[in-house]
């Protein structure tokens, strides 16, 4: 089982190519990278997991840029958005950005992808929020169509363009990994719609992602389609890891705080600790 | 005076990160990264500068990632868009984007704008052609409110958000110098409108800039504002670099073609001795 790493990169957190090498070092396999584009002052949504809006979901950085920064400073390390806001995104912008990072990390980049929660910020971009699931999964058709063909076009409801040209593609074929962000069962739905991967919040108020396994795996079954399971916001707590791997997570990803270097590595040792007890 | 370079960034040019390295080595001041999103098939807009158009602009990676890229590799090479199509792209994500690369270079970041010429590339992102210029304006004018206030808002025909909250601010106040692209005298006007310079190219096929400074000076002396120009696309001949420290340009940017680096660091070589020489 790998073990990622996800911090929402602020001005007050260690620089990023310093986190890349340090995770690197210390056999990590990724680093996610949310985003969140501003927040609304009406704050129309409250915030899912609970309580205030925390501080970092205001400050965090663009993660396309982010993630070009982390590839420069690194060889193996894989990058990652954790997750981009699709609904937020122009999609033929987008599918530039993720063929740009996969290049400069030369095929290290993983695209792990939301429909997000937060309505007015959603709505500052000219998205209907309660469109925002087919808007998605539009513009995911969409990329995809532009990363492997020459000329490309799209007819949906919601994106629509005519024959266009643009290079370069992705260097993973026939594209970057999407990972599908959000919790059972309607995400897990779309990540096997079309995802290549699922990536649900591992610990929720209402149940624990381990306890949806048995579920998960029967979905699969029906749906005729495998894809990996990864683990996000895992416990802080190495002890706890065992289990993802035994009930059969491919990844989970640990947050760790948008904090200086001399608070951060001292987790990272920490957690560095865990990886070997999940290897393998 | 300095010197920069500017490079449509492939996969089949020389890596950003080794461009930029090379660069810094060699006295070079910055490197500008021109941007097309993608090319419709459709063709609408005959090319400037005459002929079909360059295969490079269908093959340019996204700006924001490769400039974060150098960024990560340097220490005192400025990194720069040249330019960014703001008409093509959404205020709050780009006021993001451009706060994160000044954030990742530690204040190295200059951004090039420009109107756009591309009638059909600019309509895929729902950008109706002839209000190019209006949109332009207002989304630099919200991205200033974004950069410099807490709480931001903007209220204008094309761009409109109630308060909203966004950091990082950038790393230079009150933001990134604004290099308003364009020739005279549409460009001419907005950069003494709104930008911090002006970015016109030295070399068009009507005319050279040096023969239309009077104008420009003209112009400045109407406005009463006056901002420095960077010549960009000058000639590669190092001989041909003084006439524009003679005029009172602070720095001209020289266009590289997108080839291996086999091909690009003879030519950086060539001209290293004529950048010390215009330095003074």
């Amino acid at each position: 089982m790998q073990v990622g790493v996800l911090m929402f990169m602020t001005d007050y957190a260690l620089p990023v190519t310093q986190l890349a090498k340090e995770l690197e070092e210390r056999s990590f396999e990724s680093l996610w990278i949310p985003e969140h584009s501003h927040i609304p002052v009406s704050r129309q949504s409250p915030y899912p997991a609970g309580g205030e809006l925390p501080k970092r979901y205001y400050d965090c950085m663009d993660p396309f840029p982010v993630i070009g920064a982390a590839a420069a400073a690194t060889t193996t390390l894989k990058v990652a958005t954790g997750i981009c806001v699709v609904a937020q995104r122009d999609p033929i912008q987008t599918a530039k950005s993720v063929a740009t990072v996969d290049h400069l990390s030369n095929g290290r980049f993983l695209f792990g992808t939301g429909v997000s929660w937060n309505r007015d910020e959603i709505e500052n971009h000219g998205t209907n929020f309660k469109r925002r699931l087919s808007l998605t999964k539009e513009r995911i058709e969409a990329m995809k169509e532009i990363w492997s063909r020459s000329k490309a076009e799209y007819h949906g409801k919601y994106v629509n363009s005519g024959l266009i040209l643009t290079w370069p593609k992705p260097v993973q074929k026939p594209h970057p990994p999407i990972l599908v962000g959000g919790g059972w069962p309607h995400a897990a739905k779309r990540a096997l719609d079309y995802g290549d991967g699922w990536m649900p919040n591992s610990v929720r108020p209402d149940y624990h992602i381990l306890d949806k396994v048995a579920e998960w795996e029967a979905m699969k079954k029906e749906y005729g389609r495998d894809v990996p399971l990864t683990c996000c916001l895992a416990e802080d707590d190495i002890d706890k890891w065992p289990h993802y791997r035994d009930a059969g997570a491919d990844r989970i990803i640990v947050e760790v705080q948008p904090d200086t270097a001399d608070k951060v590595l001292p987790q990272l040792d920490r957690l560095a600790k865990g990886l070997e007890r999940v290897a393998g | 005076m300095h010197v920069g370079v500017a490079m449509f960034i492939t996969d089949y040019s020389i890596a950003p990160t080794a461009l930029a390295k090379a660069l810094e080595e060699r006295g070079f001041e910055s490197l500008w990264l021109p941007e097309h999103s993608h090319i419709p098939v459709s063709r609408k807009s005959p090319f400037p500068q005459g002929g079909d158009l360059p295969k490079k602009y269908y093959d340019v990676m996204d700006p924001f990632p490769v400039a974060a890229a150098a960024a990560a590799v340097t220490m005192n090479l400025k990194v720069a868009t040249g330019i960014c199509l703001v008409p093509q792209r959404d205020a709050i994500q780009t006021a993001k984007s451009v706060a994160t690369v000044d954030q990742l270079s530690n204040g190295r970041f200059l951004f090039g704008v420009g109107i756009g010429w591309n009638q059909d590339e600019m309509e895929n992102h729902g950008t109706p052609f002839k209000k190019r210029i209006s949109v332009m304006r207002e989304r630099i004018e919200a991205m200033k409110e974004v950069w410099t206030k807490s709480k931001a808002e903007y209220h204008g025909q094309y761009v409109n958000f109630d308060p909203m909250m966004t950091w990082p601010k950038p790393v230079q106040k009150p933001h990134p110098p604004i290099w308003v692209g364009g020739g005279l005298p549409g460009g001419g006007k907005r950069a003494l409108q709104y930008g911090d310079g002006w970015l016109p190219h030295a070399v068009r096929p009507d005319y050279r800039l040096l023969d239309r400074l009077d104008e420009w000076r003209a112009m400045e002396q109407e406005v009463g504002r006056s901002v420095p120009i960077t010549p960009f696309g000058a000639e590669h001949d190092p001989d041909a670099w003084p006439a524009y420290r003679e005029a009172g340009m602070e720095r001209i940017v020289v266009s590289l073609a997108s080839e291996s680096a086999e091909e690009v660091l003879p030519k950086l070589d060539a001209m290293a001795a004529g950048v010390t020489r215009v330095r003074g």
